[in-house]
């Protein structure tokens, strides 16, 4: 029983540091890139596309380097799955409804959904082309080891890379148009007084770098580490401890854990009616969620996939993603308060079939 | 009376707050000043880069707002109205009531809001306002016209 506190109480602890550490890498190096002279509409786009994805980043990197290959996918999938069907649903249940632009959901959820799709193809490639000596009980394929599967990895990465392309494009195109209008508007109007605090708070225009940068950049990737690699740690000895099987913590606790930056966002943002930062920071994290951490890393290690995640986790995965557009195409682009509570429904349906009836517990 | 009115506005229900203020306002010499407050408060664990950027946007969004509630006061037809547009960051409700006590302010016009729901689940500025502001309040029956 101690042991399970224990790894509980370490488990949380780590997951506030993984969250914490990777919010201060992104905001130092965000300085440091803008003393560089790298554009503002690039750091913008990156702090937002990648800054909440760190922590499944890190955790399922520790994860497929050194504990076990299997929670690698799980964590991924499972932060999708979770992001999609819970943050949405949590989300539109909570606010009243969740509004998307017909473009950005044109643009970043079809991206989303073949960025599932194509996450299958690598897995189905891996089983096809994984020399059997790898293979074991629940592992049928390994992502990595030849030069197909190596291929359907770069297409990966080559994907997001031009996803990004599209977004920082769009980025531009947005702020321009803004910019043009909002010249237009002034015209004889009244000046609109600003508070004092309004007035500068755009960090990213320091002019120097201050030693504090750098040290933050490196303490802050150090903890990104340490504490990725505490919380996997943690993770697997539970499910030891309790006796659930290791991808069965990756899908959800680890995963709703590392999501939980994606959640604070999703739900303030939509509080505030900055609808669009909600769907951004959902649909952005799905895509590099996949075409990042599996992507890349297999190319330095092997990813283990499960039978359950080729079967059925990534199936599900993408099934959810496609009903989440349907469900705001369906209302007039909004997800309503019942859409939500649908949503969350089919979480728990998920949930309850993955680990009663396929988790083997 | 009630020549200096204070108008809080998040961009939602400004057709009717509008139309509600014209009315009150007859010809009587008034000031009015329209208030967007950026709610720069965020959950726990909220990146700080996307808590710049929410800043950002609701601070566009904010003078967005002030310009059409500009517009709609029609002010060359209203000539009897003066009008002020300010911006600034805080607790919506603090800002609000702070603003009216420092200000001398006569009365606040503010929309009722979110239906029941909502006001379970996301508290309301308009209920604390009613509560907390230091004048008369004159609180507009909002109908969602999202």
């Amino acid at each position: 029983m101690l042991d399970v506190v224990i790894n509980v109480i370490i488990l949380i602890i780590s997951l506030i540091i993984v969250i914490k550490s990777a919010d201060v890498f992104i905001e130092n190096i965000s300085l440091i890139g803008a003393v560089f002279g790298v554009s503002q509409i690039l750091l913008g786009v990156t702090a937002a596309a990648i800054g909440t994805s760190l922590p499944e980043f890190g955790s399922a990197l520790l994860a497929i380097l050194n504990h076990s290959s299997n929670m690698g996918v799980g964590i991924v999938v499972g932060s999708n799955i979770w992001n999609v069907a819970g943050i949405f649903g949590i989300t539109a249940a909570v606010t009243g409804f969740v509004k998307a632009d017909k473009k950005s959901l044109n643009r970043d959820g079809v991206v989303a959904v073949v960025t599932g799709i194509l996450l299958l193809f690598v897995m189905i490639l891996s089983v096809k082309f994984t020399n059997p000596s790898l293979l074991s009980n629940n592992v049928i394929g390994v992502i990595s080891c030849s030069i197909p599967i190596i291929f359907g990895s770069l297409v990966m990465v080559l994907f997001y890379l031009y996803y990004f392309k599209i977004l920082l494009k769009d980025q531009k195109e947005d702020l321009n148009s803004f910019k043009k209008e909002a010249t237009e508007r002034v015209g004889e109007r009244q000046d609109i007084i600003l508070d004092s605090s309004l007035t500068n708070n755009n960090p990213l225009e320091k002019e120097k770098i201050k030693s504090k940068n750098i040290i933050l950049v490196i303490v802050s990737v150090l903890a990104l580490g340490v504490a990725c690699d505490l919380l996997i740690d943690s993770a697997t000895h539970l499910s030891h401890i309790i006796g659930i099987p290791e991808t069965i913590m990756a899908l959800f606790t680890l995963s709703i854990g590392t999501s939980i930056p994606e959640l604070v966002v999703t739900l303030s943002s939509a509080m505030k009616g900055l609808h669009d930062l909600s769907l951004g920071t959902i649909f952005g994290s799905v895509t590099f969620n996949i075409l990042i951490p599996i992507g890349l890393l297999s190319f330095f290690s092997q990813i283990n996939v499960e039978t359950l995640s080729l079967y059925f986790d990534t199936p599900v995965m993408i099934l959810i993603t496609a009903l989440a557009i349907l469900l705001f195409k369906w209302n007039n682009m909004k997800l309503n308060r019942i859409s939500g509570l649908f949503l969350i429904g089919v979480y728990v349906v998920y949930a309850y079939i993955r680990i009663f009836f396929l988790g083997g517990l | 009376m009630y020549n200096k009115i204070l108008i809080p506005t998040m961009g939602k229900y400004i057709h009717q707050l509008m139309d509600h203020t014209l009315k009150f306002v007859d010809d009587r010499d008034v000031e009015i000043i329209a208030l967007y407050v950026v709610d720069d408060s965020v959950p726990f664990l909220t990146p700080n880069a996307v808590k710049e950027e929410m800043i950002e946007e609701l601070k566009l969004k904010g003078g967005y707002f002030l310009d059409k509630f500009e517009e709609l006061l029609d002010l060359k037809n209203n000539p009897n109205i003066s009008l002020k547009k300010i911006l600034k960051k805080g607790s919506p409700y603090e800002v609000i009531v702070n603003f009216a006590k420092e200000n001398k302010v006569q009365m606040i016009i503010l929309g009722s809001g979110k239906s029941i729901v909502d006001k379970h689940l996301l508290g309301s500025v308009s209920e604390k306002v009613v509560h907390h502001a230091p004048c008369d309040v004159f609180l507009v029956r909002t109908v969602n016209d999202d």
